[in-house]
């Protein structure tokens, strides 16, 4: 499921979206501005709302379903981590009825999905979620990287 | 503590800054010019500043804050507060847009945070200074950004 929304959020929708913007209902827009656009309404935006949320809301389920952690001490954590991920989640979303604010998006989100990744290349004994979620971070975090240069 | 002085000298160089520009000061350019200092020093320094404390030194960051230690998730948090804070900086320069964008996404995470540090100071009676200052401060800056962002437009 984890792995699915992976690649969903981060691959196969923004993809998905850009192909059908430019193709189907033939954009004009030019292509940076409809990846800029489409990766970070998915992928900083849906990605890191869904995410957060579930920190915010049922701190237990991250703490100890995904990483194994017991007792309910890093609850604040995992909590203030899914208000910072809410937080960047809803600036995402929020990009697609104000295209202004996309590079203030992509900037937060490309730096802190980018330092996600980095954190799990050092990570000693990575499972085969975190090879995914090392994968997902790094690529979405170059692609924003370019949209930034680019665009 | 930090985050306290931080926010308070913010308003004390946007209020020097305000008086070295040329007169008349009216409403609309006091409200704009404190807000880029409150962004700057009030917002985007202690953001920067914490979120390497958060990365490079987490033990004790978390002991401060009355946080368990050696948690996955402080790391996270500390990348967080840098992108929050590189924004917060940014704003400082870049006006329009993406100056609200940044006072948005800081908004709704320090308001967030700040309730979350409160209900831990009245529920769990953490009464570190370093939990119960950036309780009250959480509220107080993104307050004081959205007042000044309406003043300023």
């Amino acid at each position: 499921m984890y792995i699915l929304m992976i690649l969903l959020t981060m691959f196969v929708l923004p993809i998905a979206s850009i192909l059908a913007e430019a193709f189907l209902f033939k954009s004009n827009a030019g292509i940076m501005f409809l990846i800029g656009k489409w990766f970070v309404f998915w992928a900083v935006g849906i990605r890191l709302f869904l995410a957060g949320f579930r920190q915010a809301t049922d701190p237990q389920f991250t703490a100890e379903k995904i990483l194994g952690i017991k007792g309910s001490e890093p609850f604040i954590l995992v909590q203030e981590l899914g208000f910072a991920n809410l937080s960047m989640g809803v600036l995402g979303i929020s990009t697609i009825f104000n295209g202004a604010w996309t590079m203030a998006a992509a900037l937060a989100g490309c730096i802190f999905i980018g330092l996600a990744g980095i954190r799990h290349i050092f990570s000693k004994e990575r499972n085969r979620l975190e090879n995914s979620a090392m994968v997902s971070n790094l690529m979405v975090s170059a692609v924003l990287l370019v949209y930034l240069i680019l665009r | 503590m930090f985050i306290g002085i931080c926010y308070l000298v913010s308003l004390m160089v946007g209020v020097a800054a305000v008086f070295l520009q040329p007169g008349p000061h009216m409403l609309q350019a006091v409200a704009g010019t404190l807000l880029r200092f409150v962004l700057l020093l009030g917002t985007g320094i202690p953001l920067v500043v914490g979120g390497f404390g958060h990365v490079f030194q987490s033990d004790m960051a978390a002991r401060r804050l009355g946080w368990p230690t050696g948690s996955p998730f402080q790391k996270e948090l500390g990348f967080w507060d840098l992108a929050g804070g590189v924004g917060a900086m940014a704003a400082f320069w870049l006006g329009g847009d993406f100056r609200l964008a940044a006072i948005l996404i800081n908004s709704i995470f320090w308001i967030l945070a700040g309730i979350l540090h409160l209900q831990h100071v009245f529920r769990f009676r953490n009464y570190n200074a370093d939990n119960s200052i950036p309780a009250v401060i959480d509220i107080l800056v993104p307050v004081t950004l959205l007042v000044l962002y309406w003043l300023a437009h």
